[in-house]
């Protein structure tokens, strides 16, 4: 099997950057912030994009040195294999296991809110292959799918912030929380956050030219704004209930369906759910794919694929499949993993960018 | 033809679809109707298992569903029926009702919880649990409470007409936008609950005749649909014939931290109202007015427009919480001591002497209403987070300083002013 990945422009960079930062905290991420970090939960992802924005800046640091390099190939002439393997093994389970979560919490919101006699094998009929095409047929491909949803899903987006103005109706109790909660809240949350290691992996195939990158940081930004207002617009509407509205973005669109008398408005925020769903998890796999592809440089595409669904599959159905299982791997296990790309890559960039200062002075 | 076909079974995408449509779409179409399968509920009554009605000994509730089942017929009459079982948890006491009725109980279109006081003597979050974990329940669905029993008022609200429910939850928000500013939807029920105070309203409804409120009255001659189910065949206690009121008098239960601390008139209601900046409507009388024009009147004026700013300053650690409303009123009734007035009304110029007979009178029901809630420790205006959002250290070691944090209304000094415009 033969996996086209051609490269894709600094626009379909920051679509996917866009994606990447946006899609998976939207949804049960805001509820569950608001548990520790109470009505100040819109700090936690101010402080988390903060990190994850050094890593984006890291990424142009080293995508401008090394324009044309595998990441892989600059850590082996660094660190060496077992290094590189050993990152890339890291990295290859950090994206199953965020693929796991993602898919958990989707199948679970539209279980409970549309197809409540569906069950899991009928979910991974419509998740699985898509994905997998996705995901197969190359990196421009998704690229160039996601520039065409992409207004579709700025649109909705917008439209869901706007529309969430309408239910802030409260003047809730400020000042709850303290600081040492804000933070104990960002490290329980913090894999949530980190996927711009995305961007590393691919660096080949990324191709940006010089005054494009104010674009890739655009739509991050962007991307940043829209988490911080849904959190805020979400925890604003419900204060001292949001513990109880686990999916953040239906249930904005949801109050204002059921205290303004506006129809079945919350079905936008659905289509919403599903496109980013969609895109992220081909993104999740596409990371795994390219991971593996590393790890056994030898052996054919489709056994990296072969090998995420078989795992997914037993995975999903034998470990998490449903909420509190998946919230507590969320907030207790995947935070570990965050080490990768909030430690592991920084570190490893950061010296290798020192090395090449030091050359070039030397020359 | 056979190119296009060829090209068919090329693409994988192709064959997924037809695979997923072969497997889920055409055993879809041999599935029953929705329709056939669930009973759509409108409103939900619980009350406690009486003794001598026990089933079984370990029963705890009796949940009543009116519930509407679609039958095929050439009017357009809505058919609703009261079911009821009981249970020792609302969850399998719904389970037993759905049995009863042979359906799936279908609480998508719930409009209202009818609670019996009864059960409100031990803390609500308990039953309440249920309903408010159910995914398939609006959050704004009402709460509301009754003294008769939560089935009989179901009955009654059954025999109104076919939309009947959805009546009593209109009621129900009339109190919220125009007369007592007490929303009561199982989100305001748990915010107030989860909040800094703590305290809950819940409108309280009675089916007795009574002559004052807002009655919706129920006749007694419509009898279909009246059947009633309780596994063991007990009938309502509503019989045919009967006349019935369902009354709202704007009587409010207040709880705190799910508890049931009091009920409040509608009367107290209104006066807690005046100190809220997000009530603007309602009136004001001002009893035995003697002037020029008037006779030992009563004067009931309409309030167009209020506005209320609240300011705390500490003064050696006690709070000074200023309440100043700024209120524009229009006469709307005038009850002369003799009789009919003969200068027209419509021009009368409210001088001093009424602004300060109406201060005099909206300065006793704001002082009224700040005694009835520190008679019962509710903050039900939410001082509280007024005061911490302004000073959170000054308030704060305002609550250190007392023996007992939950006492702090009785530890503000208020103080009240009036501004009264005329219309």
């Amino acid at each position: 099997m033969k996996v086209l990945d051609r490269s894709i422009t600094a626009w379909q960079t920051g679509i996917i950057l866009f994606i990447l930062l946006f899609a998976n905290k939207i949804l049960i991420l805001p509820s569950l912030l608001y548990e520790d970090a109470k009505l100040e939960a819109f700090l936690v992802p101010i402080f988390l994009f903060v990190l994850e924005l050094g890593l984006i800046f890291l990424f142009y640091r080293i995508k401008t040195k090394y324009p044309s390099e595998r990441f892989s190939d600059i850590l082996k002439n660094h660190y060496g294999k077992f290094v590189t393997y050993s990152l890339y093994v890291l990295i290859l389970v950090f994206f199953f296991c965020k693929a796991l979560l993602l898919y958990n919490v989707t199948y679970i919101f539209f279980r409970n809110m549309i197809y409540k006699d569906s069950g899991n094998i009928l979910f991974l009929f419509c998740f699985l292959p898509v994905v997998n095409h996705l995901a197969i047929i190359g990196l421009r491909v998704i690229g160039r799918t996601a520039q065409l949803f992409f207004p579709v899903i700025i649109f909705i987006s917008l439209f869901c912030i706007c529309i969430g103005f309408f239910g802030i109706n409260s003047s809730p109790l400020l000042y709850q929380a303290s600081i040492n909660d804000v933070f104990r809240s960002c490290l329980k949350h913090i894999s949530a956050f980190g996927d711009s290691i995305f961007l590393f992996i691919f660096m080949d195939k990324i191709k940006i030219q010089k005054g494009q990158w104010k674009i890739v940081f655009s739509f991050a930004g962007i991307a940043m704004l829209f988490v911080v207002t849904i959190t805020t617009v979400f925890i604003l509407s419900y204060t001292y209930t949001s513990f109880m509205h686990p999916f953040a973005i239906f249930e904005i669109m949801s109050y204002v369906k059921e205290f303004g008398g506006l129809g079945r408005i919350d079905i936008i925020s659905m289509v919403l759910i599903i496109i980013l769903t969609y895109f992220q998890l081909a993104l999740y796999l596409k990371g795994f794919m390219e991971s593996f592809h590393v790890i056994f440089s030898k052996i054919d595409n489709i056994y990296s694929v072969l090998t995420f669904n078989i795992v997914f599959v037993l995975a999903v159905n034998y470990v998490v499949l449903n909420l509190s299982k998946g919230v507590i791997y969320g907030e207790t296990i995947l935070p570990y993993f965050s080490i990768i790309s909030f430690v592991f890559i920084p570190a490893l960039v950061v010296v290798m960018l020192l090395k090449k200062r030091r050359k070039e002075r030397k020359k | 033809m056979k190119h296009f076909v060829v090209n068919l079974f090329k693409t994988p995408m192709f064959l997924i679809f037809a695979l997923i449509t072969l497997i889920y779409a055409l055993p879809a179409l041999g599935k029953q109707a929705e329709l056939s399968r669930y009973a759509v509920v409108t409103a939900i009554g619980i009350d406690n298992v009486e003794e001598e009605n026990l089933e079984n000994p370990e029963n705890k509730f009796e949940v009543s569903l009116l519930t509407f089942i679609p039958i095929a017929e050439q009017t357009f009459t809505e058919t609703y029926k009261v079911i009821s079982a009981q249970g020792r948890s609302i969850s399998e006491a719904m389970d037993l009702a759905g049995l009863h009725i042979g359906r799936e109980i279908g609480l998508s279109h719930v409009k209202s919880v009818i609670m019996n006081t009864d059960l409100l003597k031990d803390d609500v979050s308990k039953f309440l649990d249920y309903l408010s974990r159910s995914k398939n329940m609006a959050a704004s669905t009402k709460l509301l409470a009754t003294d008769s029993k939560a089935k009989d008022f179901l009955n009654a609200v059954q025999k109104l007409n076919s939309e009947s429910s959805i009546k009593v939850s209109e009621v129900i928000n009339f109190n919220t936008n125009y007369i007592y500013s007490s929303d009561s939807s199982f989100e305001t029920f748990f915010k107030g609950m989860f909040g800094p105070t703590k305290v809950s309203l819940v409108p309280f409804l009675t089916i007795n005749d009574t002559e004052g409120g807002i009655s919706v009255a129920s006749g007694g001659e419509q009898s279909g649909g009246q059947e009633s189910s309780n596994g063991g065949g007990q009938n309502s206690s509503t019989t045919s014939g009967q006349n019935e009121e369902i009354v709202n008098s704007g009587d409010t239960l207040i709880f705190k931290d799910g508890k049931l601390k009091t009920m409040l008139t509608g009367f107290d209601m209104k006066k807690i109202n005046l100190v809220r900046g997000d009530y603007t409507t309602g009136s004001i009388e001002v009893k035995d007015y003697t002037d020029k024009i008037f006779d030992h009147a009563n004067l009931i004026f309409e309030i167009f427009d209020k506005s209320v700013q609240y300011k705390v300053k500490y003064e050696n650690g006690t709070p000074i919480f200023y309440i100043n409303a700024q209120m524009t009123l229009a006469l709307s009734e005038v009850e002369n001591g003799d009789g009919m007035v003969e200068k027209n009304v419509e021009f009368f110029v409210v001088d001093q002497k009424c602004i300060n007979a109406l201060e005099n009178k909206i300065r006793r029901s704001v002082a009224d209403a700040i005694g009835i809630m520190r008679d019962n420790q509710t903050d039900i205006v939410d001082f509280y987070t007024f005061m911490h959002n302004s000073d959170k250290k000054a308030f704060n070691n305002f609550l250190d300083s007392l023996e007992d944090r939950e006492d702090y209304l009785n530890r503000i000094v208020f103080k009240i002013g009036v501004d009264i415009l005329s219309k």
